[in-house]
């Protein structure tokens, strides 16, 4: 099987092999655990024992040899049809070899068998159609087993005959019991139960030569003609028991004209060939063994050899020039046909001279007649001569004329059922190499290249083909090579193939095709760590030779070559050992012919350049192989399929938004990858850099909304407040009020004092509201992040949300589609691997096996599928390349500096109550404090409502600028971002398409295992009697050992007989050491735009979409806090905060005690806070807001 | 480094009356409290104003002074005299007064000019607070934290030496407590203050500790012990604020120097390695905690409890 060797790695041949037979396995723990265990494992080289390296040295095969050539490698196979090679190395880049253009057939290759006149049954009766004749006719060539016989030993199946009669042999070769074999099983049937019998009447002729019997003339004496021939009918009886059959059926045939009499029986005889079971053959003259009796003995079956074995068209001069119509390989000329018996009368019963009579020479009538010996008697007269005178046939070859009363009558060509073959092939051994002992080849080579004497049989009708063009089906399976005798014939070498791959007792040195080459001598992988390379000042990037850690780069090259676009620098490689850790083979001009600038030469891998071949190359194709390309391309395109689309997030460097370790962007959310082990990155995430999951579009919407949300920044207002009780001011009014009364005075001034603690008493409530004015301030702030984030949610839930549910859905499917796509992948390397690998062996330049293609390969009989309908071709997935889409935030334009907000803070000072203290009822040169208004509990609201509203409408002023909150403007919304995506239809066709190769695969690979388990089903463990039941037997068409198609016999054991898979010579090209399958087309471009299906399945990138940086700007330049108005009348300018806090100072501070006058009685008038008014301001103290931790240009 | 002598003069003024002990009068400033009458609670006041100004000087040692004009509205500072100020307008400053025609406004450079000043002459290495009037940005003051391109460690010297400098003077500050006491007069006398460990310097006593006349040895023993008690009550207290504040600095200075290097990195580097080196960080921070980016790392984490 061509697939199994040389896709695309040297190593593909290097299988690891096992052993079934070994008691115990080695095996490698899966997590070792400690690096000691891992360089034990390693191997010597590491620092432990080499039992890994040892235990994988003796488990490989193959490897390669340069020193041998495949020259005289190939199987040169004999005994059987189909076409040889041509020349194994004339269609290199094929792999395979070419094809001879002759088929061989039986009449080229030593073949005895069956062949009947008869034809198989088809369920129509008829004399060539004897009922128990199939088309799958018989089994076991020898023995007599027929329907009343049963197969000793017994057989299966339902097949009732073995082909032919006698004992099989031991050794398996039949053809020496053949020619005795005609009387046994179905040709035994078929000579003596297919037969008719044969009724004539001898009469008594008249003058006229007529029928005596039934005219009144009178009858020559003596004269006698055998007339009035009838058969009876064609049944299944055995031939001596034709006559009472026929009596008893009364189907004797009736004497024509004379009722109640009946012809007389005569001789059973076959069916098929008209001719006599007695063996007696009529010649012209009516004998037995006569004169002109050139026809053969036809039974209904003999035996045949060679060219009679074989049946194809016989030559017809259609047009009559004389030169025969061509028809394939050529025509056979008319071979010895069937035909029906001479019948009577005889040309000696005619020739008689009982049949002449002479008339009298004198009588004027002439009729009269005399005895011819008379003197008066005229010359003889022949009446039946003259008679049967049209029916005279002259044969100059045969220098005789003879009687043929009836026309010419055949029955079919004898047609073979059975044919067997003597197969051998014989090849060069390939030598293998002991890599412990390096150079010298290993003694003794066991490559069994030599096979001979094993029987092929073949158990269906004959017929001829070239199964390239042809597509057979099950039926033509229908050959079994059996090569499982273990009985060696001859002095070469066993005959089955148990011992290639397994390890027998029975053979030495089994398993024989495990031979290695060379596969780590001279091709050792490069040094991950090259130090001391040269590196080329103003040419190489990146200086590599500094330590381990870090690669330096040259200024003036990435200047030059790079255009300081870091970009490209960061991907180019940064030394040499990325690109090392694989065997190489360097380029030169002549591997890379038209490619000038040397730079852009690429160094190429030997290991990638083993093209990869398969049965559906050709001669007439040259290069092409088909199926191969076919699957290098679906690889690639389904590589396109699984990689889909990404979505890139530019964003802008964390430091230049601020550090914020809260956002979601910075905080991705870590992937368990312990759960998702077997997931692919790609198809879960939207960007791997970011952790993306499902909630990604959530955490940029978090991103965005939380950048455009302005920052906030407190401002604090210093306001001072009394610091007091009510219940105390409550206190204090009564006594006041105790007082008054007392002294008898209700002077409203007098009672001033009381009513002013009261009031203090309800003003000092109010201080409480202040707590409200923050809460005031979050909510006019809420407001306008509600309009920003919904805003931003919209926008997101409109173009991106939703689409991107549908996006992460289609990753999802296409997981699952790539779960089944993995597995068609699987399926492909068992097949290779497994499959088509029961032993170590290469393929390469046999010749290709077309009828392993019938089942699933549909372009045929061409193989290409280039311009078939559309259902006969491949399937091929059709999908479009995508884009990535990058969303670039980069250019996000951020709100300058914060929103200041607000926040009243307290300055809270006691009261002192000793002023306010009360004196005794009845005192006297009491001093009664005047008391100061209670100072304002100022609200910042009610100042900026104010400023809103200079009109004093109660309304806020049109236009009015003051408010530190600027309107939201949303400008035109940004632009729509879109998904690439596949539609649903695609992804469906995608699915339908992997269904088909699904399939299609399952019948390759069946196809496949048929064919190699056909060698593989038995091997030294079967038990013998098991064996003996199925040698050469065929019970199933296209199903265990019968599974191989007559018209290339010669391709298959050729197949079974490849050398051993190690890569020699001619696999390379020996002049410059590159593969055969080179790099096709010209690396022309580093970033290659072509992905060649001849050579390469490739990763294709997206094409990529980037979003303009446009439409992301969050501008709140209108948030400046610079107001034109006021907030107080003595305010002093400047921004709204600065005018608050100069306003609550002196409103708070300065004022009270200023505004009210007092009526003369206190002298100070200012509001009894305990404490000094200077040694209160410190209290206002509000220094600069820290600048962050950014530093300031 | 200037801040190194002390001298008790006549002009002391003062605030920071709110956190203390309730004083029955209000007096206004330094000036007028030390020329109070001799009593028990305008000694408190006046210790407590002489001490709040020697920490004012100390922090401004510290942390600097900046030109009036870039102070924001609502900023305090003192007069020579002991005077509050509030900046209400961009150049602006007002004095509230004792009462309610006392109020005065001034300019920026008025109020620099009449910025409070460090008792020891500039000429004796006090500190400077002047403008200086070839830059008419530079600050009044540069304090130590604000010296850049040096690591925390280099400033360590300057700032042990301020921290002494703080102990000699408030130390002084009550040593003058304790020699006023002795005086009966009702003007200040020249006294010489000298502490053990700090140079001696020359001053004026202050008439509201001049108790020798109440002879009340209750009182003039708790006038000199409120002042001991609150002298090195501020000492112990800068003294934790500047430990923590060195911490900070240092961290701060690390956080600089990090954070400026990574700005040249970032800009050049930007998103593919930038968001690499993010990732990297946050599996570092999955893999354990940062241990300790902060200069005293040796308390945390907190030793385990035996």
């Amino acid at each position: 099987m061509p697939f199994c060797i040389g896709n695309l790695f040297v190593a593909c041949i290097l299988v690891f092999w096992t052993f079934p037979n070994l008691v115990w396995a080695y095996s490698v723990p899966a997590r070792p655990g400690s690096v000691g265990q891992v360089q034990s494992l390693a191997g010597a080289e590491s620092g432990g024992s080499s039992t890994l390296r040892t235990k994988m040295d003796e488990a490989l095969c193959g490897g390669w040899d340069w020193d041998q050539k495949v020259a005289g490698k190939i199987p040169n196979v004999t005994g059987l049809p189909g076409h040889d090679q041509a020349g194994p190395l004339g269609n290199k880049p094929s792999g395979m070899s070419l094809r001879s253009t002759y088929l061989k057939t039986p009449s080229d290759v030593p073949t005895c068998g069956y062949r009947s006149a008869c034809r198989p049954s088809d369920g129509g009766g008829s004399r060539f159609r004897p009922p128990f004749y199939r088309y799958f006719p018989c089994q076991r060539p020898l023995g007599n087993v027929t329907p009343e016989e049963e197969p000793v030993p017994p057989g299966r199946g339902s097949i009732k005959f073995s082909c032919g009669g006698g004992d099989m042999p031991e050794d398996g070769f039949v053809c020496n019991g053949v020619p005795g074999g005609v009387n046994g099983g179905l040709c035994g049937w078929l000579n003596d139960r297919w037969v008719y019998g044969y009724y004539n009447k001898v009469i008594p002729m008249d003058y006229k030569c007529r029928d005596a019997n039934r005219t009144k003339k009178p009858a020559m004496p003596g004269c006698t003609l055998t007339m009035y021939s009838r058969r009876t009918p064609c049944r299944v009886q055995k031939s001596g028991e034709v006559e009472q059959k026929d009596k008893d059926k009364d189907v004797v045939p009736d004497y024509p004209g004379m009722p109640g009499k009946k012809l007389d029986f005569v001789e059973p005889r076959f069916c098929c060939t008209y001719q006599s079971v007695d063996e007696i053959i009529y010649g012209p003259d009516g004998a037995g063994d006569g004169t002109g009796d050139t026809s053969n003995y036809m039974k209904n079956c003999i035996t045949c050899n060679d060219t009679e074995c074989r049946y194809i068209l016989a030559c017809v001069d259609t047009n009559g020039n004389g030169i025969m119509d061509d028809w394939g390989p050529g025509c056979q000329p008319e071979p010895d046909r069937p035909r029906m018996q001479y019948y009577p009368p005889w040309i000696k019963e005619v020739y008689s001279d009982a049949c002449s009579y002479c008339t009298d020479i004198d009588d004027p009538k002439g009729k009269a007649i005399v005895p011819c010996g008379a003197d008066n008697a005229d010359f003889p007269k022949f009446p039946c001569v003259e008679r049967f005178k049209p029916y005279e046939v002259n044969d100059p070859d045969l220098g005789i004329t003879f009687i043929n009363y009836y026309h010419r009558r055949h029955g079919p060509r004898y047609r073979s059922y059975f044919r067997h073959y003597t197969a051998g092939y014989t090849r060069e051994q390939v030598k293998y190499i002991d890599n412990n002992q390096k150079d010298t080849y290993e003694d003794p080579i066991r490559d069994a290249n030599e096979k001979v004497s094993i029987p092929v049989s073949c158990y269906r009708l004959y017929t001829e083909f070239d199964p390239k063009i042809k597509v057979i089906n099950n039926r033509h399976r229908a050959c079994v090579i059996a090569a499982y005798y273990r009985v060696e014939r001859g002095e070469k070498g066993v005959r089955n193939f148990w011992a290639m791959g397994k390890e027998t007792s029975e053979v030495e040195g089994s398993p024989t095709q495990e031979g290695k080459g060379y596969y780590s001598l001279e091709m050792q992988d490069i040094e991950k760590i090259v130090r001391e390379n040269e590196f080329k000042e103003g040419e190489d990037v990146w200086y590599p030779g500094t330590s381990n850690a870090f690669s330096l780069s040259d200024q003036n090259v990435i200047k030059k070559k790079f255009e300081n676009d870091l970009t490209l620098l960061l991907s180019s490689p940064s030394d040499i050992t990325h690109l090392e850790s694989s065997i190489q083979v360097y380029h030169t001009s002549e591997t890379m012919p038209g490619v000038d600038d040397e730079e852009r030469k690429i160094g190429l891998s030997s290991g990638a350049l083993l093209r990869s071949f398969d049965d559906t190359a050709s001669n007439e194709t040259g290069p092409r192989r088909f199926f191969t390309e076919w699957w290098q391309e679906q690889q690639t395109k389904a590589h396109l399929v699984f990689t889909p689309p990404a979505i890139r997030l530019l964003l802008p460097p964390a430091w230049s938004i601020g550090l914020d370790p809260l956002d979601p962007i910075f905080t991705p959310r870590i992937i368990d990858t312990t759960s998702t082990v077997e997931k692919d990155p790609r198809m879960q995430v939207l960007e791997v850099q970011l952790h993306a999951g499902e909630d990604t579009i959530d955490v940029i919407k978090t991103y965005l909304q939380k950048s455009m949300l302005p920052q906030l920044q407190e401002e604090h207002i210093p306001v001072l407040v009394p610091m007091g009780s009510p219940i105390e001011f409550r206190t204090l009014a009564e006594k006041w009020a105790k007082y008054y009364s007392f002294k008898g005075k209700t002077a409203v001034a007098d009672q001033d004092i009381v009513l002013m603690l009261e009031s203090y008493a309800r003003q000092i409530e109010k201080v409480r509201k202040l707590r409200a004015e923050v809460a005031w301030f979050n909510k006019k702030m809420m407001e306008h992040h509600k309009n920003i984030v919904t805003t931003i949610g919209d926008w997101l839930s409109t173009d991106i949300t939703g689409k991107y549910d549908m996006y992460y859905n289609q990753l999802m499917d296409l997981q699952k589609l790539q779960t089944f796509w993995k597995q068609i992948q699987k399926d492909y390397r068992e097949f290779h691997n497994k499959t088509c690998m029961p032993w170590c062996h290469n393929e390469r330049f046999t010749v290709p096996i077309y009828s392993l293609l019938d089942d699933w390969y549909k372009p045929r009989p061409d193989l290409d599928d280039a311009g078939l309908p559309e259902e006969k071709q491949l399937p091929r997935f059709t999908i479009e390349r995508l884009s990535d889409a990058t969303f670039d935030f980069t250019g996000l334009k951020y709100p300058k500096g914060a929103l200041k907000i607000p926040v009243i803070r307290p300055v809270q000072v006691r009261i002192d109550i000793t002023k306010l203290a009360a004196p005794e009822p009845g005192a006297k040169k009491v001093n009664v404090p005047v008391l100061p208004e209670f100072p304002p509990v100022p609200s910042i609201i009610e100042y900026m409502n104010d400023m809103m509203d200079t009109d004093g409408d109660g309304d806020v002023d049109e236009d009015d600028e003051s408010t530190m909150f600027p309107d939201l403007v949303i400008g035109e919304k940004p632009p729509s971002i879109t998904i690439d995506m596949y539609t649903p239809g695609q992804l469906n066709l995608v699915q339908r398409k992997m269904l088909y190769i699904s399939e299609m695969f399952e019948k390759m690979k069946e196809t496949y295992h048929k064919f190699w388990r056909s060698q593989t089903i038995f091997d030294y463990d079967t038990p013998e009697d098991t064996l003996k039941k199925k040698e050469q037997d065929c019970y199933r068409r296209g199903s265990e050992t019968c599974v191989h198609v007559e018209m290339d016999l010669l391709e298959r054991l050729m197949r079974f007989g490849s050398r051993p898979a190690i890569m020699l010579e001619e696999e390379f090209d020996k002049e410059d050491k590159l593969a055969i399958g080179r790099f096709r087309p010209k690396p022309a471009d580093p970033f290659y735009i072509l992905c060649p299906k001849e050579d390469w399945a490739c990763q294709i990138l997206h094409r990529s979409k980037t979003y303009p940086q446009e439409g992301w700007a969050i501008n709140w330049e209108g948030a400046s806090d610079e107001v034109e108005e006021e907030a107080c009348d003595d305010s002093e300018g400047g921004t709204l905060v600065d005018q608050l806090r100069t306003c609550m100072f002196r409103e708070t501070l300065q004022r009270p005690g200023v505004k009210l006058v007092p009526s003369g009685h206190n002298k100070e008038g200012l509001f009894p806070y305990s404490t000094d008014r200077n040694d209160i301001v410190p209290s206002f103290n509000t220094p600069a807001m820290s600048g962050g931790l950014i530093p300031k240009e | 480094m200037k801040f190194k002598k002390i001298i008790l003069g006549s002009t002391l003024t003062l605030t920071l009356a709110l956190t203390l002990a309730p004083t029955p009068t209000s007096a206004v400033d330094i000036l007028t409290a030390v020329s109070a009458k001799p009593s028990i609670d305008n000694c408190r006041q006046a210790v407590d104003k002489i001490l709040a100004r020697e920490i004012r000087l100390y922090r401004a040692v510290l942390f600097g002074r900046q030109r009036a004009e870039y102070e924001p509205v609502g900023t305090v500072w003192f007069d020579h005299f002991g005077k509050a100020w509030y900046k209400v307008g961009e150049d602006l400053w007002e004095y509230v007064g004792k009462d309610k025609d006392a109020i005065e406004k001034i300019s920026n450079s008025d109020m620099e000019a009449l910025h409070e000043k460090d008792i020891l002459p500039v000429i004796e290495d006090g500190v400077d607070f002047s403008p200086d009037p070839s830059d008419k940005d530079a600050p009044l003051y540069q304090g130590i934290f604000g010296t850049k391109r040096v690591l925390t460690s280099e400033l360590v010297p300057y700032l042990t030496q301020a921290m002494r400098s703080l102990s000699c003077r408030s130390a002084m500050v009550c040593e003058g407590i304790n020699k006023s006491i002795e005086i009966k007069s009702k003007a200040p006398k020249p006294i010489t203050i000298g502490v053990h460990g700090c140079l001696s310097i020359p001053a004026l006593s202050i008439p509201a500790c001049h108790m020798a006349k109440e002879a009340d040895p209750l009182e003039i023993s708790d006038a000199y012990q409120y002042c001991s008690d609150v002298s090195s009550a501020i000492v112990k207290r800068e003294s934790e604020i500047l430990k923590m504040l060195v911490e900070y600095d240092a961290a701060y200075r690390s956080l600089l120097q990090f954070a400026g290097l990574f700005d040249e990195f970032l800009l050049e580097f930007r998103w593919t390695l930038a968001g690499s080196i993010r990732q990297s960080a946050s599996v570092i921070g999955w893999m354990g905690r940062i241990p300790c980016f902060l200069a005293s790392c040796d308390v945390y984490p907190p030793p385990e409890e035996e």
